[in-house]
């Protein structure tokens, strides 16, 4: 019997994607699943409809307990064999907001702010102590464990755990899987495509769709005439627009296509938020303040969907597309399994930092999640690859170091934020958002 | 439909053995399994015995047997390699003429004096091999199943675009004894193993995630039995801590400790109990033997009336059939050290947890050996990348260069003693070594 311990477990969608998955697996049914989050009423909520889904699906046969607050945290851990990880520190009131309202002021716009930019930045400052506090935990009452970390900024909140603890860890999002499919679909070309293979590596959320053929042959040609083609059209002043015109372009200009929306790799480059060229915001269909507009929705709609899950008594699930509880599957079978999945790159992409988190097939059987090797990515990527690593390495040094100029220079370094601020702005705005975000954040030197 | 053609088909027991393997895929039973031999009487043997087996199991495959490699390779999916270059008396000078002078060989088919002139040889061919792959099937899977693998994977790797990997059973093998040894169900056993092909270390060997190691070192220092049925290996493993896939025999000449004087044979190589103690020229007795007897075996096996079609535990059809668009596979290949295993050198060839998709071979990350088992890689790999250069520039000081850090023939002989030898060996093997434009080393 295994024990599954999911931290911020009020996240009752995630809880059911993520559990939901593993009550539908065979080798996890008779599972022990610890649910830990320090607000109550979500952690209520999450467990009445964890307990329909057991009884619905699984006969019951789960062992269900919650864990409220950090002063039950070690037991919620104690034993576990897998940590799944999706909590947020901050929530959007206050950090969410304070992420997006300073750097405005600032000129500063963003779209996400979950991954890099001022706003990763800031959300990795403000999780990373907390993550390595569930660290010290781990290597105390579960030392053998695999963390999967679905938390955001995936590399920064991955390298932090693999450097700064002994935890074993992967960083899981699923940007991957869906990439080749969401780039055919868009380009009608989905239904063409019989034998459709792909292979992706890179970092997260800028990772590169390397190779896609449909059963060997390439698909490039043909994808990239379609979207210069559309592109063309969607491009020209009030015609209709398409929502991944950034990524497509990006495409054109690299070589390979990203496996994030354009949404988020709006603010991953210098090349589209320019205040001296407004015009490209609608002619690309940005969206500014895109993530703090889904959290609000998210809020507003809370209360409802919450009850859809919880006042459900036929409530069921259909297993997804998530790798959580494959992972799981293939550590506690042996059947191995393939993911893409966001690990220490240890020379595996030749052309990146050997200390940077990569998102590469990994290998997963009873020996755990294993990154195999990628060799060189086209230069181009690699370049814009490094220019993110930056930012992630210096984020880490920053948490690991205390010191206040490692996050000016995370800042400095990052290359939207650097290509529209000069340095005392970068300086200044980095210290009201450390005065704004106050106890969230550990007091620097 | 696949198609996987065999180079050196008139290998009884690999052909028959994957055949067989292959077949029980339901993606692959309808393959067509194209069989290349040089040798035409074994061929048309091999060729009643792979159709024994389609009639056997009622497959709807397809059989073509040819002598022609380049026919034979057209249009593959995937190929493999079970060639011996030279034949057997060939092959026994590697044995014979080292014994002359006090290098007492028990294999001979992997490393040391024997294996770096197998692997003069056989590079050759096996480049020729990659070379007619990239021009009638760039995209196929090469399997190699020949010896000495190190040398010849790290050869092909290292000058064909060709996707090889390397493959071999020692792995596999052991845990099942292991189990036998501690009492457990053999399936409950996992395994991380990493290193060079015969020569690799079950770094982390568990039952149900426990480590199993402590057990296994009470038994073999506790278990009179059980300490004799593997002595240099049990040796190896009493001393380094970590256990070595390949047999007591192969491992008692890849190192400096166990065949060297008379007194160490007698104790240490001799009296195993397991298969291979380590005997002089143990292998080469057991080649000449079946020299004298193959066709009477082969004959007597296509007589039989019942043939067992179950699949065995060869790496070979689980790969092809990943390749072909079946279910991903994980084990444990020959390929390039890209940073993979970190202290051996870049580019040498190493045996590593792999697994294998429609898009080819993607081996893990392992990271450093323990020291003390490193280092001994690291002698043999130098030793091999040196026979690889000797043979892709055809330099015979470098053949010499590398025998002359052999770690057996340097225990036993001088320098100038293993020049000798050497140049001995270059000069009997010359009608095998046409990359060699001189065979003279000063």
């Amino acid at each position: 019997m295994s024990k599954i311990t999911f931290m911020g477990a009020g996240s009752t969608v995630f809880v059911k994607n993520i559990i939901g998955d593993a009550l539908s697996t065979p080798a996890l049914k008779d599972a022990h699943i610890a649910l830990y989050d320090i607000d109550s009423t979500r952690l209520k909520e999450s467990k009445k409809m964890l307990d329909i889904l057991n009884k619905n699906i699984n006969g019951a046969k789960a062992a269900i307990t919650t864990h409220l607050g950090v002063s039950s945290r070690k037991e919620a851990l104690k034993g576990a064999n897998y940590v799944v990880n999706a909590i947020q520190v901050g929530g959007y009131e206050p950090s969410t907001v304070i992420d997006f309202d300073i750097p405005r002021k600032y000129g500063l716009r963003q779209t996400i702010g979950d991954t890099l930019g001022i706003g990763g930045i800031f959300r990795a400052l403000r999780t990373i102590p907390v993550m390595l506090d569930f660290a010290k935990d781990i290597e105390t009452v579960c030392p053998d464990a695999w963390f999967l970390n679905y938390t955001n900024p995936m590399s920064m909140l991955t390298g932090a755990m693999l450097r700064l603890s002994n935890v074993k860890t992967v960083g899981l999002c699923h940007s991957v899987q869906v990439c080749a499919d969401g780039l055919l679909n868009n380009l009608g070309m989905k239904d063409k495509v019989k034998k459709l293979q792909w292979k992706i590596a890179g970092i997260n959320h800028m990772a590169w769709l390397l190779e896609i053929t449909d059963g060997g042959k390439d698909l490039y040609p043909e994808i990239k005439k379609r979207a210069r083609q559309l592109l063309t059209k969607w491009r020209k002043k009030g015609a209709e627009k398409n929502g991944d015109m950034v990524r497509l372009e990006m495409m054109l200009q690299f070589g390979y296509y990203i496996t994030e929306s354009s949404e988020h790799n709006a603010e991953y480059t210098p090349y589209w938020i320019k205040s001296n060229y407004p015009e490209l915001i609608e002619e690309f269909n940005i969206p500014f303040d895109e993530y703090p507009r889904r959290c609000v929705n998210q809020i507003a709609n809370w209360k409802k969907r919450s009850a859809d899950l919880i006042k459900n008594p036929s409530l069921s699930h259909e297993r997804t597309h998530e790798y959580g509880s494959r992972i799981m599957e293939a550590i506690e079978t042996n059947v191995p399994t393939v993911i893409g999945g966001n690990v220490m790159n240890n020379g595996l992409i030749t052309n990146l930092p050997s200390n940077s988190v990569v998102e590469v097939p990994c290998l997963v059987d009873r020996n755990g999640v294993q990154g195999t090797h990628v060799g060189a990515l086209p230069e181009q990527c690699a370049a814009l690859n490094r220019t993110n690593i930056n930012v992630h390495l210096l984020t880490i040094e920053a948490a690991k170091t205390g010191l206040k100029e490692h996050v000016y220079q995370a800042a400095m370094l990052d290359p939207h934020t650097s290509s529209e601020l000069t340095l005392d702005k970068i300086r200044a705005m980095c210290d009201d958002l450390i005065k704004a975000h106050g106890k969230f954040l550990p007091k620097f030197k | 439909m696949a198609r996987i053609a065999f180079i050196g088909a008139g290998s009884f027991g690999f052909t028959r053995g994957l055949v067989k393997d292959i077949l029980t895929f339901p993606n692959l039973r309808d393959s067509t399994l194209v069989l290349m031999d040089i040798d035409e009487e074994r061929l048309k043997y091999i060729t009643l015995a792979v159709k024994k087996i389609i009639e056997a199991g009622k497959y709807p495959a397809k059989v073509i047997s040819t002598t022609n490699r380049a026919e034979a390779l057209k249009k593959a999916d995937a190929v493999i390699c079970t060639i011996l270059a030279g034949g057997v008396n060939v092959w026994r000078h590697d044995i014979e003429i080292p014994k002359k002078y006090g290098v007492d060989m028990n294999v001979g088919d992997t490393r040391s004096v024997a294996g770096v002139f197998r692997a003069l040889r056989t590079i050759p061919v096996m480049l020729d091999i990659c070379r007619d792959m990239e021009r009638y099937c760039p995209d196929a899977i090469l399997l190699n199943y020949t010896n000495p693998m190190a040398m010849l994977c790290h050869a092909m790797q290292k000058v064909s675009k060709i996707k090889i990997t390397g493959l071999c059973h020692s792995v596999q093998g052991m845990p099942g004894r292991f189990a036998k040894w501690l009492n457990i169900p053999a399936d409950e056993i996992t395994y991380l193993s990493a290193g060079i092909n015969h020569l690799s270390w079950y770094l982390e060997l568990k039952h149900n995630g426990k480590d199993i190691y402590p057990q296994i070192r009470k038994v073999v220092s506790e278990n009179k039995k059980i300490y004799n049925e593997e002595l240099v290996r049990n040796e190896m493993f009493l001393h380094l801590g970590y256990y070595v896939t390949e047999s007591s025999g192969h491992n008692s000449e890849y190192n400096w400790w166990f065949r060297k004087r008379p007194d160490l044979l007698k104790k240490y190589c001799l009296k195993g109990t397991a298969w291979n103690p380590g005997e002089h020229a143990f292998i080469l007795k057991h080649y000449l033997a079946r020299d004298k007897n193959w066709k009477n075996d082969i004959k007597k096996w296509l007589a039989e009336k019942d043939i067992n079609l179950e699949r065995g535990h060869e790496y070979a059809a689980s790969i092809i059939n990943a390749y072909m668009g079946g279910e991903i596979f994980s084990f444990n290949g020959n390929v390039p050290n890209t940073g993979i295993i970190t202290n051996l050198p870049e580019g040498s060839c190493v045996e590593v947890p792999v697994f294998v998709d429609r898009m080819g071979f993607h081996p893990v990350h392992v990271g450093a050996l323990p020291p003390q088992l490193a280092v001994l890689n690291n002698v043999s790999v130098a030793v091999e990348n040196m026979a690889v250069d000797a043979s892709l520039s055809g330099d015979p000081m470098m053949v010499y260069y590398a025998i002359a850090n052999d770690p057996l023939s340097a225990a036993v002989l001088s320098l100038a003693e293993i020049k000798k030898m050497v140049q001995e060996m270059l000069l009997k093997n010359k009608a095998y070594l046409p990359q060699f434009k001189n065979l003279k080393i000063s």
